[in-house]
């Protein structure tokens, strides 16, 4: 019954040895209920309610923020603010209660106005950025007001008033409205998302996969096989793969989900995502390689574990990298081009570039991550060749 | 290769693991005959494992040379797998979200078996499976999975067989039904060796025991020809100077 294999079928046999530890690995994924619930249901779930609990919250800071006035205001600081209808103006008598106010949270900012108008005082919380912001917006509509209001004496000197802006700033952004907060919107969503569901999307698999086999008692006999043991790490390899794509994907469902929801529950504004196909493209081939690369980091991580339990211990730094990476994408702007080799923060600097239309060494990113794969696989299969694949914990 | 005589030659195989004080096998030497049942009998740490998945391919010898088959276990472990089914004790090892169909079908595909499911249908008629064959093995009984890692152990029809302590934690009618599979596979020509601490187990279908002490044979005796049956119990303690 046995064939021993000539040397010309060898890759022949190979490919079918993978095939079927693949079919095999697959069909118990799909019947192992946590392995689903971990890497499809939770993110279908998990992110509409986490956007519902934040529209909540958001909601509870809806309308015009407020700003304590102290003084009077002989040259109609008060109606001038009053007509943009942006803004609660309360009057408040003393200095200190409109800064204790601000300091509290119950005032958005404060404007103190001395000298009969001619200085105005801005008190605010520069610990707190909704305050931070605030007083952003009025400094740029007090300065607006200040500057009518001398082009309009000057016109009554009979003076010419462009003698104010001698340089006239023209704007003409690329998005507007609602698209160019959705762009926005994007560049700063998907680095995180894509990292954090790639690391997360593999782990319950790899762990099933590599360390549940051994804690199992399976991996002795699927050793004793005549499968060498490469084509067992690439066979269990693609199918981990394939369960992190499908974590990726449902995540970015569940927060398209989320998206979705939101204005239909708390009449949140809509944003508009509008991308090229080619950012598209380039996105979705930048998520399968991140999520390939988490699958072969992970695999070879639970190969080495004694036990799943261990292996989810060694899981958690993977993890972390993966946050600190996203959330450095987008918090580095301009970022020299050396950090198209830093591991993880390429991929989320690539990611935010695809996205916002400024391309950030996408091929290299690509074949860093390539190098990683192969570099994790390699790793892997030392593992499974070496004796200390059966021992357990 | 195969047929050739003997079927298992060891020769001074040491193991040591790195980190363990003392060597698992010292030196063992060993030659099993085509067809020859043979048991491994000893206290838990003798060795009798680690002799097992030395001939099995897992582990290689940190001195000496094994051949199973006429195949070299380190050379030749491709082949080795061919040549052997083995069922290793405690946990048989099988995937628990497979039914037993799937996970006998599984190894025969892993081990190169052409006619997969006519092989698949032939083990589990041979082994009785055939109520509860499409059935998920979660929620098997001990007696159902040894009979399915049996099927699955001898799927590719191979002509050695490992068994350790293939009766470690089985009810009495479960342990005869793998005593019988043992005799068959004896009155079929095959070489099996078997570890056991059941001595009368060992004395039912062995034809010859080597008694396995600190990673060495101390003795050997063929049941029922050197020693009266009934006596292996106290011919291991004589030998491992265990019966004062």
């Amino acid at each position: 019954m046995i064939e021993v294999q000539p040397s010309r079928a060898v890759l022949r046999n190979r490919v079918a040895q993978v095939r079927t530890v693949l079919a095999k690995e697959l069909t118990e994924l799909f019947r192992d209920w946590r392995t689903i619930l971990v890497s499809v249901a939770v993110p279908l779930v998990l992110f509409p309610l986490l956007a519902s609990l934040a529209f909540v919250r958001g909601e509870a800071s809806y309308g015009r923020p407020s700003i304590a006035i102290v003084g009077e205001d002989q040259l109609a600081i008060v109606p001038f603010l009053e007509s943009l209808d942006r803004y609660e103006l309360v009057s408040v008598g003393h200095a200190e209660a409109a800064e204790a106010g601000v300091g509290s949270g119950e005032y958005g900012m404060a404007l103190r106005i001395h000298e009969l108008g001619t200085v105005v005082e801005l008190i605010y919380n520069s610990a707190e950025s909704q305050s931070a912001d605030l007083t952003t917006g009025v400094r740029t509509a007090l300065q607006q007001y200040s500057t009518a209001m001398s082009a309009r004496r000057l016109d009554e000197l009979g003076l010419a008033t462009d003698v104010l802006t001698p340089i006239v700033l023209q704007s003409r952004p690329l998005h507007h409205g609602p698209r160019a907060a959705g762009t926005l919107a994007l560049s700063l969503l998907v680095p995180v998302l894509a990292l954090l569901s790639a690391a997360i999307g593999p782990m319950a698999a790899a762990g099933d996969l590599g360390a549940g086999e051994k804690e199992r008692g399976t991996i002795e006999p699927l050793f004793g096989t005549c499968a060498g043991r490469g084509a067992i790490v690439v066979g269990k390899f693609i199918a981990v793969t394939v369960m992190a794509i499908i974590g990726v994907v449902s995540f970015f469902v569940g927060a398209w989900l989320a998206y979705l929801a939101g204005p239909v529950l708390h009449d949140a504004v809509q944003l508009e995502f509008w991308v090229e196909w080619q950012t598209v493209s380039a996105t979705a081939i930048l998520l399968v390689l991140t999520a390939t690369l988490f699958s072969a980091i992970e695999l070879a991580v639970s190969l080495s574990a004694r036990s799943p339990k261990a292996a989810q211990a060694y899981f958690l730094p993977v993890l972390i990298l993966a946050s600190a990476s996203g959330y450095g994408a987008i918090a580095i702007s301009n970022p020299p081009s050396w950090y198209a080799h830093v591991p993880l923060l390429n991929v989320g600097l690539a990611l935010k570039g695809a996205i916002s239309g400024v391309p950030f060494s996408p091929v290299i990113v690509a074949l860093w991550a390539l190098g990683y794969i192969t570099l994790a696989l390699t790793i892997a299969s030392a593992v499974v060749r070496s004796e200390t694949v059966l021992r357990r914990g | 290769m195969i047929g050739a005589s003997p079927s298992v030659m060891v020769r001074g195989v040491t193991k040591r693991f790195p980190g363990m004080p003392h060597a698992a096998l010292c030196g063992l030497s060993l030659c099993v005959e085509r067809g020859e049942v043979l048991g491994l009998l000893g206290s838990n740490g003798a060795g009798k494992t680690t002799l097992l998945r030395i001939l099995s391919g897992l582990l290689r010898p940190s001195e000496g040379t094994a051949t199973v088959g006429g195949f070299d276990t380190v050379r030749d472990s491709t082949a080795v797998h061919a040549a052997v089914g083995a069922l290793f004790g405690g946990a048989v090892g099988l995937y628990e979200r497979l039914t037993a169909r799937e996970n006998i079908r599984y190894f025969a595909s892993l081990n190169g078996v052409n006619e997969i499911e006519q092989q698949t249908d032939q083990m589990v008629a041979l082994f009785g499976l055939e109520d509860f064959a499409d059935r998920l093995v979660h929620g098997f009984s001990s007696g159902m999975k040894q009979r399915t890692a049996l099927a699955r152990a001898m799927v590719h029809q191979p002509h050695i067989l490992m068994l350790d302590e293939p009766t470690t934690g089985l009810d009495i009618t479960a342990a005869i039904v793998v005593q019988e599979f043992v005799l068959r596979c004896r009155s079929e020509g095959r070489t099996v060796l078997i570890s056991s601490h059941n001595t009368g187990e060992l004395e039912r279908v062995c034809s010859r025991v080597v008694v396995v002490r600190d990673g060495a044979i101390v003795a050997e005796t063929r049941p029922g020809v050197d020693i009266a049956t009934g006596e292996l119990r106290a011919f291991y303690l004589r030998a491992t100077g265990s019966g004062a």
